[in-house]
């Protein structure tokens, strides 16, 4: 059996930390639509690569960050990340790690549920946004992830285990 | 979620907290477009900078004239209120803040200032761009860093009086960083396209007869039935990118000039003797087309 493990201690929140990052850097308007959430990435990057050390405490904290952050309501990128970070660990155990068709699906389902959300969440406190342009992070996150899997595969090292 | 949506003092101090966490990240987030400026600024041509130099040394000078021009007649100005025994006028201090980060929440316009409580800055203080135009106002404050909702954003109003007519309406934010929009306004009322909407200064918050916004081509739009007419402008700062912003503090005349009996006053180069002043919070305000003559009449100042 493999067993993934970290690179160095604190990889995982590094990562997070730089997914937090890639979420704030100022764009223009029109293209900032197309931002995908690397928070959520990072969170599936390491759900598929060691479900084991995923922790929904983690997710959470990184939530509240990004609601203050992001001057949202407190709690609601939370929710989202921690469902994210359940949902893509219950249904990593269902694929392999390494077909990249089933990845995009789980991507697709995962930051759809997510996305979907934070939708409820606005339209609840009366902060709707564009129609259809909402969802377009959805397809930058499929076309992004191949990208940032690969470069997040540097945070940890496969071991086996006897 | 639901108690930050009902009481958002109850939450404020997680906020803060979490805000202070998060200042680091936003600081190295903003560090590379901080170098590149530097850098560009370090390596931009001599001959450029040698005549912006004297340019400006030119326009400091022309200012230090009017300034001591200014000094004049605010003496005066005091000397004569005090004639008159009217209030005190209201000064300003400023200070220079930079943006280190902007949301990236739809619907949300708001920025973070790398000035906080340390340096003096609190919560609903008035925050300018250049130009003195008015930006926004401060609505959480850690000890570096202080969050500004901007004037387009989708949970702020600001009220407005345009600056021909005298007409009052109230300015809400769109979301969208360059609209604002107008509600509430009486559809046989004179607005025209290229109105300019000053500050009217009845929030008690933001200072009186500052610009915010000019209506755009076609900006005003009649639907057959609705007695209201709905008012699209543009704000007159570039919300995208802006990146130094003005602090401004009031430096209120000490309590023992002012007249008991009256509410305080708004910071107007004149005396607000109307009694119909509205807080800020108040979201519906009643848009009179009436000329109030105490205001239309105020020649509109723009302070630099």
């Amino acid at each position: 059996m493999i067993e993934n493990l970290p690179r160095f201690p604190g990889a995982i929140w590094l990562t997070l930390l730089l997914g937090l990052g890639l979420n704030n850097i100022p764009l223009p308007p029109e293209w900032a639509h197309w931002r995908p959430d690397f928070l959520v990435l990072s969170l599936i990057h390491w759900a598929l690569a060691m479900r084991q050390n995923v922790n929904l405490f983690i997710a959470f904290f990184m939530g509240l960050l990004a609601d203050t952050i992001s001057y949202s309501l407190l709690g609601q990128h939370a929710l989202g990340y921690v469902l994210v970070t359940y949902l893509a660990v219950r249904l990593s155990l269902r694929m392999s790690a390494e077909a990249f068709l089933q990845q995009f699906a789980l991507i697709f389902i995962v930051v759809g549920i997510f996305m979907l959300i934070n939708l409820w969440i606005r339209g609840v406190t009366g902060n709707v946004g564009p129609g259809l342009l909402y969802w377009m992070p959805l397809l930058s996150s499929l076309l992004v992830w191949p990208i940032y899997h690969g470069i997040l595969g540097y945070f940890y090292m496969p071991r086996k285990m006897v | 979620m639901a108690v930050d949506y009902r009481n958002p003092d109850a939450t404020r101090p997680v906020r803060t907290g979490f805000s202070i966490v998060a200042y680091p990240l936003q600081k190295i987030v903003d560090a590379p477009f901080n170098i590149y400026s530097k850098v560009t600024g370090f390596f931009s041509n001599q001959a450029h900078l040698s005549s912006e130099n004297s340019a400006l040394k030119e326009q400091l000078r022309l200012y230090s004239v009017q300034y001591r021009d200014m000094q004049v007649l605010e003496q005066q100005n005091a000397r004569l209120r005090e004639l008159l025994k009217v209030d005190k006028r209201v000064g300003y201090t400023f200070t220079m803040a930079e943006v280190i980060a902007a949301a990236d929440e739809r619907g949300r316009q708001v920025v973070t200032l790398n000035k906080g409580s340390r340096d003096g800055v609190h919560e609903k203080q008035v925050v300018l761009a250049e130009g003195g135009n008015i930006y926004g106002q401060v609505v959480e404050v850690t000890p570096f860093s202080s969050k500004v909702m901007e004037l387009t954003d989708r949970q702020h109003a600001i009220p407005v009086r345009n600056q021909r007519t005298g007409m009052r309406a109230l300015a809400n934010g769109t979301g969208k960083s360059d609209i604002l929009e107008l509600k509430s306004i009486v559809a046989g009322s004179n607005v025209q396209d290229g109105d300019v909407f000053v500050s009217s200064g009845l929030d008690m918050l933001f200072p009186a007869d500052f610009p915010v916004a000019k209506v755009i081509p076609n900006g005003v739009q009649y639907i057959p039935g609705d007695p209201f007419a709905n008012i699209s402008a543009k704000p007159l700062i570039n919300f995208d990118n802006t990146r130094e912003v003005l602090l401004l503090w009031r430096i209120n005349p000490s309590p023992a000039d002012m007249l008991p009996a009256l509410p305080p006053p708004a910071p107007a180069p004149a005396p607000k003797t109307s009694a119909t002043a509205k807080p800020a919070t108040e979201k519906k305000t009643e848009a009179k087309p009436t000329n109030k003559p105490n205001s239309a009449n105020k020649p509109a100042e723009r302070p630099q």
